[in-house]
């Protein structure tokens, strides 16, 4: 094992280091300016962004070529790129650099999120921030990690670190909402560990791309195996929030605070995704996609219809955007389906595809959480429908741009997630699975539904007194330059991720 | 009769080692059962602090079963001479020591600031937003 690699993980120790700096600084300073922390947060996850970038131009440079899209996908000449560090446990390719960049992403918008709140004291402490920046490390460590060990404690340092998060409020709904996610996180983790264990049991081996190649080990029982994976694939779409496993996530997502519900929705999701996009492609990839892919294309069938059909009688905004991540999990999930006869090239399409599809879905829905935290000035969230009603005339801006959110979550052209949606159905018919898209296709459209009620809302809708006999107010909002910064910030780069799909893409050539 | 006992005594150790001797099967056995307790303690009790026991003991069925693992595979590499992988089952058990630890002491936390807010632990009343 050669340590020197463990530069390769400079990124991850930023983050962590910014962590320790805004936990201690909370001590440390006695008047603070209440941006002081958000801002070393942001800076961390901002420097973690530069480390990154600077490794990915590094190796490039050295080895006069850009990384492989996953370590199966390397060539294995001598001299060649060889993604594996530190004895495997980590591969440097680039899905795990679009994971961690996403994470990052995901981390400093949720922190800008938050930074306006100053009446929660709970939120503007050092330890909310801190923990942020870990859960963005152990995001980060997932998508490297080639290997159960690491992959499993890089999963915990994510998730404990979002189960404080999610409680992080002190209000009832946040403490049931943190109870829920830990004991359900919990439970899903126990049934991954023990897929785990009949899998080392089996083969004596941890490293994700070599557990299913056949050799004469111990007990070489199929069912030992067979039973593993199944477990395993219960622990991965819990936690990725698929159906049937998807009860969970309405209640956690809608009794966190907005900001962590954000971070849980794309962080989180991303980081699940790479544990499901290594097993799909390095574990199972073309060899066994027999065996497993129908059970993913069965899984996103079901997860569309169920996250579409229960968000269509939402009332709550918050919760309604929960049920549309449910729905987005399925769609993602048909951009792991892997055919049977696919090559390295096809896919490493298949798995930009789906990388450009969590950027994309990571902007528009912690833009649309970005509005849905802000507090209109009669102290109350806006969170229902109702709430909404009047926005466009108070805050012309950010009607707008919560509109284009809601246009873009629902697929429509030309905003990200157009793109986003059709490359990852394009995806699944060039896999051969054609009747699952269709069915993608199908639930998309009836999606638009709930996300134009929004819409409606804030256009249409007339303004309601909240007391009767009071002259109607309309939704007038405190928010601060963090809050514009955020909202604005991802409303343009959904405009230009959507004229420009190309842009992530050539900026690795 | 001096026979005779040395027999009895033969019979009663091979008898012992029998029972010692590391099966497999047994020690898979015992932990699928536990995590079988584990998890209808978690889907079936009403107390949340019993909730959090349940999912201790599941993961304390996975540790066995890593060790167990580990020890059958440390006893093949010594019969057949293949590559030894009973250290990373170990290690693997160790680290999901820890593991549980920091989701109890996590878990204990969060209970406790539930408990003074709602003044209760019954899984029945955690239903706020249930629409």
């Amino acid at each position: 094992m050669n340590w020197s690699e463990l530069s390769e993980l400079l990124p991850v120790g930023v983050v962590l280091a910014a962590a320790l700096v805004v936990v201690f600084l909370d001590l440390v300073i006695a008047h603070k300016d209440r941006y002081a922390l958000p801002m070393v947060a942001l800076a961390g996850c901002v420097l973690g962004l530069g480390s990154l970038i600077q490794n990915y131009l590094s190796l490039t440079t050295y080895y006069k070529q850009s990384p492989p899209w996953f370590s199966g996908a390397a060539e294995t000449a001598a001299g060649a790129f060889n993604p594996l560090i530190l004895g495997g446990h980590f591969s440097i390719d680039l899905f795990g650099f679009a994971i961690a960049g996403v994470a990052l992403l995901a981390g400093a918008l949720s922190v800008l999120s938050s930074a306006h709140e100053e009446d929660d004291s709970a939120l503007s402490s050092g330890e909310y921030y801190g923990l942020i920046l870990l859960a963005v490390a152990g995001m980060m460590l997932l998508g490297f990690a080639h290997d159960f060990l690491t992959l499993l404690v890089s999963l915990e340092i994510m998730s404990i670190s979002t189960y404080i998060l999610a409680g992080s409020r002190r209000d009832l709904k946040s403490g049931e909402a943190a109870l829920k996610y830990l004991v359900l996180g919990a439970f899903s983790t126990a049934f991954l560990m023990m897929g785990i264990a009949f899998i080392y049991g089996a083969t004596g081996k941890l490293s994700l791309s070599e557990v299913l190649i056949p050799s004469e080990q111990l007990v070489s029982s199929a069912f030992l195996i067979r039973g593993g994976l199944a477990l395993l694939l219960v622990g991965v779409l819990f936690k990725v929030g698929a159906a049937p496993f998807h009860f969970w996530i309405p209640d956690v997502y809608e009794g966190a605070p907005t900001g962590v519900t954000g971070l849980m929705a794309t962080g989180v999701k991303a980081a699940a995704f790479a544990v499901l996009g290594r097993l799909a492609f390095e574990t199972f990839g073309p060899r066994y996609a027999h065996d497993w892919a129908w059970l993913f294309a069965a899984a996103a069938v079901l997860t569309m219809a169920v996250g579409n059909f229960l968000a269509l009688r939402q009332e709550n905004v918050k919760r309604m955007l929960a049920y549309s991540g449910i729905a987005h999990t399925g769609y993602l999930l048909l951009g792991f389906l892997v055919s049977p006869n696919a090559d390295g090239i096809m896919l490493a399409d298949q798995l930009q595809n789906a990388v450009f599809y969590l950027l994309a879905y990571a902007l528009m829905t912690l833009g649309a959480f970005g509005v849905v935290g802000l507090v209109r000035e009669d102290g109350r969230r806006l969170e229902r429908l109702e709430d909404f009603a009047g926005l466009s005339k108070e805050h012309p801006g950010l009607a707008l741009c919560m509109a284009m959110f809601m246009f873009s979550l629902a697929g429509l052209p030309p905003f990200a997630g157009f793109f986003a949606k059709f490359l990852v159905f394009k995806s699944a018919v060039d896999a051969g699975y054609v009747l699952p898209a269709v069915l993608g296709v199908l639930t998309s459209v009836a999606s638009m539904a709930y996300y134009l009620r929004v819409v409606r809302a804030m256009y249409v809708d007339p303004v309601r007194a909240t007391k009767p006999g009071e002259a109607p107010a309309g939704a007038r909002c405190r928010y601060s330059w963090t809050t514009n910064l955020l909202i604005y910030g991802a409303g343009l780069a959904t405009i230009l991720l959507g004229l420009f799909p190309s842009g992530p893409t050539f900026l690795l050539r | 009769m001096d026979a005779a006992l040395t027999l009895a005594a033969s019979d009663l150790v091979q008898w012992l080692g029998n029972l010692l001797t590391f099966r497999l099967a047994s020690c898979l056995a015992l932990s699928g059962a536990l995590f079988a307790i584990g998890a209808w303690g978690v889907l079936a009790r009403r107390n949340i602090l019993l909730v959090l026991i349940s999912v201790e003991l599941m993961l304390n069925a996975v540790m066995l079963a890593f060790v167990a693992f580990a020890r059958a595979h440390v006893n093949l590499a010594k019969e057949t001479g293949l590559p030894y992988a009973g250290e990373s089952g170990q290690i693997f058990a160790l680290t999901i020591i820890a593991l549980a630890a920091a989701e109890a002491a996590v878990g204990l936390a969060i209970v406790i600031a539930y408990f003074r807010n709602r003044q209760t632990v019954d899984t029945r009343d955690i239903s706020l937003m249930r629409h």
